[in-house]
């Protein structure tokens, strides 16, 4: 089977290969065209800025076993940093955003985009109308999303086409999440974990989503890219009037990026507000014990440089 | 020189036509720490890969217990490929994905000749607790564990098998920091029982304590070699500049 030929085949291709994985889709393209045509966002997002992009009552139950209750998030001053310790169902609620939760689950929740648009999160057809354009997936492993058969030109060409997206080009993607041009030519196999994971970036740029969650997308990158990466995020967001929903586990990321933040533990919200009021004073235990680590690594290099001085 | 002295004389390593180590040295002994740190794509992954014998392309000298290696047939790497282990940056990758966790940690002691342990061994419970992960998990499969967890039991696998050497890949980076700082104090303990261990990582803020090395690898070369603090403190080539400068800190 040619997977070259059209995006149809690649995509099916793709969504077998994560179906084996566990993992996500980051833009596959089959799922916009099964979008059904009052959930379609109409060209270049004319959104009114009025309201907010709100995650409302968000809640996942497995065999009647409860994983995620009574999430809300609220996006208001820039990037929403959603942290927790690992197993405290972060990616489950990005799953559950996305249509895309474990099978035989139950997913409660509504979803408020900006321009007023709302999708209960189980209506699935609505909620896979919303991918891409509405909103994308930032994995955390972005190698295993993108088509090992086809160079990276080739995927970002893919998605301009699908989204009717005339003003990026697949250069001037790779420029914005800043990578050189020449990645264009390469196959994802050639590409550097960093490298693919801002191709990943550009993909999803190449979508134009009203919502970007992403999900930890720099703890596999080295700390120089992890910088690079979580500025190009801001940027690129900014400039696109893009929200972005960050989750990490890294505090002193989430501030680099961040100004709230909802913290999670198994499957709750424990905490909630601006990121410098929870690193300042964590009132929950599980904030205590982010803060506490992240301020370890902290003090070892202010020990470091005093000690020199 | 020591019996499980892993000793690099001028690595080489190349992936096709292109090169990507050149001219590597390194020492490491047991109870040594040395971190190998520099931007992705740098070839540190390489760098672990060719250490246990999984580049074809390398040349120069490798020598484990004083006997080289480079050349050498497959039966000769045996030995290192037994003591030295290799722990992946992508567990998912790196482990069965239908074996239960209890079965993959078992298959490290078959493979190193060492005493198996059943799914209910004290010493298996006692590793998973290690490695800070609930003994419960023993029986689960890989593909329904988190990220942070397939880590932590890919860990426990290279740890099982008792390695003299243990060469971890981003071993903290899927990892929330309590966990990450978990699994650094728990490697630094083994270090003082003897583990020789090089770690690849990005993170500056774990490596001082625990390691006393740093390699700074930049497009396959080692552009600064210096003690961790001295590093953190006065990074002297631009990479290791930039790497410095981008460890987040707390507002």
């Amino acid at each position: 089977m040619a997977f070259a030929q059209g995006w149809h085949e690649c995509s099916i291709f793709v969504t077998s290969v994560w179906a084996r994985r566990d993992q996500t889709f980051v833009t596959a393209p089959s799922q916009t065209r099964v979008a059904q045509p009052e959930c379609r966002f109409t060209g270049a997002l004319c959104c009114t800025y009025h309201r907010r992009v709100q995650v409302l009552g968000l809640g996942c139950a497995l065999n009647s076993r409860s994983l995620l209750a009574d999430i809300d998030l609220e996006l208001v001053d820039g990037p929403l940093a959603l942290l927790g310790p690992s197993g405290a169902g972060k990616s489950l609620a990005l799953r559950c955003m996305l249509g895309l939760a474990p099978p035989r689950s139950t997913v409660r929740g509504e979803l408020v985009l900006k321009d007023g648009r709302r999708a209960r999160l189980d209506d699935l057809r609505t909620v896979a109308g919303l991918r891409g354009r509405g909103l994308c997936l930032l994995p955390q492993d972005a190698g295993p999303s993108l088509d090992p058969v086809r160079r990276v030109e080739a995927q970002l060409r893919e998605l301009l086409r699908v989204h009717d997206n005339r003003d990026d080009s697949p250069a001037s993607l790779l420029v914005q999440v800043g990578v050189v041009e020449e990645l264009l030519r390469r196959y994802p196999h050639q590409l550097s974990g960093g490298q693919a994971q801002r191709v990943a970036l550009a993909l999803a740029l190449a979508c134009r989503p009203a919502l970007l969650l992403a999900d930890e997308p720099s703890s596999a990158l080295d700390t120089i890219a992890q910088a690079q990466l979580v500025d190009t995020l801001r940027v690129s967001c900014a400039a696109r009037s893009t929200e972005l929903v960050f989750v990490t586990h890294d505090l002193a990321l989430a501030a680099r990026l961040c100004v709230r933040a909802v913290v999670l533990d198994v499957g709750r919200v424990v905490e909630a507000g601006p990121l410098a009021g929870l690193i300042a004073a964590p009132a929950h235990p599980v904030t205590q014990a982010l803060v506490a680590a992240a301020r370890r690594a902290d003090a070892l290099f202010v020990d470091v440089l005093e000690t020199r001085s | 020189m020591s019996r499980e002295t892993l000793s690099v004389r001028g690595l080489t390593v190349a992936l096709g036509t292109r090169t990507v180590i050149r001219d590597l040295d390194l020492e490491l002994r047991r109870g040594d720490a040395i971190a190998v740190v520099g931007p992705s794509g740098a070839g540190k992954s390489a760098l672990l890969r060719a250490l246990v014998g999984l580049e074809p392309g390398i040349s120069g000298s490798l020598r484990f217990g004083g006997r080289e290696l480079v050349g050498a047939p497959t039966e000769a790497w045996r030995p290192l490929r037994r003591r030295v282990q290799l722990c992946w940056q992508d567990p998912l990758a790196a482990l069965h994905p239908q074996l239960p966790v209890a079965a993959l940690i078992d298959e490290a002691r078959l493979l190193t000749g060492l005493p198996r342990w059943h799914a209910e061994a004290p010493e298996l419970h006692a590793l998973l607790r290690r490695v800070a992960l609930d003994p419960a998990l023993a029986r689960r499969s890989p593909g329904s564990l988190s990220g942070g967890q397939r880590q932590r039991v890919a860990l426990a696998r290279a740890l099982a098998a008792e390695p003299a050497i243990l060469l971890a890949d981003e071993i903290t980076s899927a990892l929330d920091r309590p966990v990450a700082w978990a699994l650094i104090d728990l490697l630094r303990e083994l270090r003082g029982d003897g583990l020789g261990l090089l770690m690849v990582t990005h993170d500056l803020s774990l490596l001082p304590g625990t390691v006393d090395q740093v390699l700074v690898l930049a497009a396959g070369e080692v552009v600064e070699r210096s003690p961790v603090r001295e590093l953190i403190a006065a990074p002297q080539h631009p990479v290791s500049r930039a790497l410095r400068a981008a460890v987040p800190r707390l507002p």
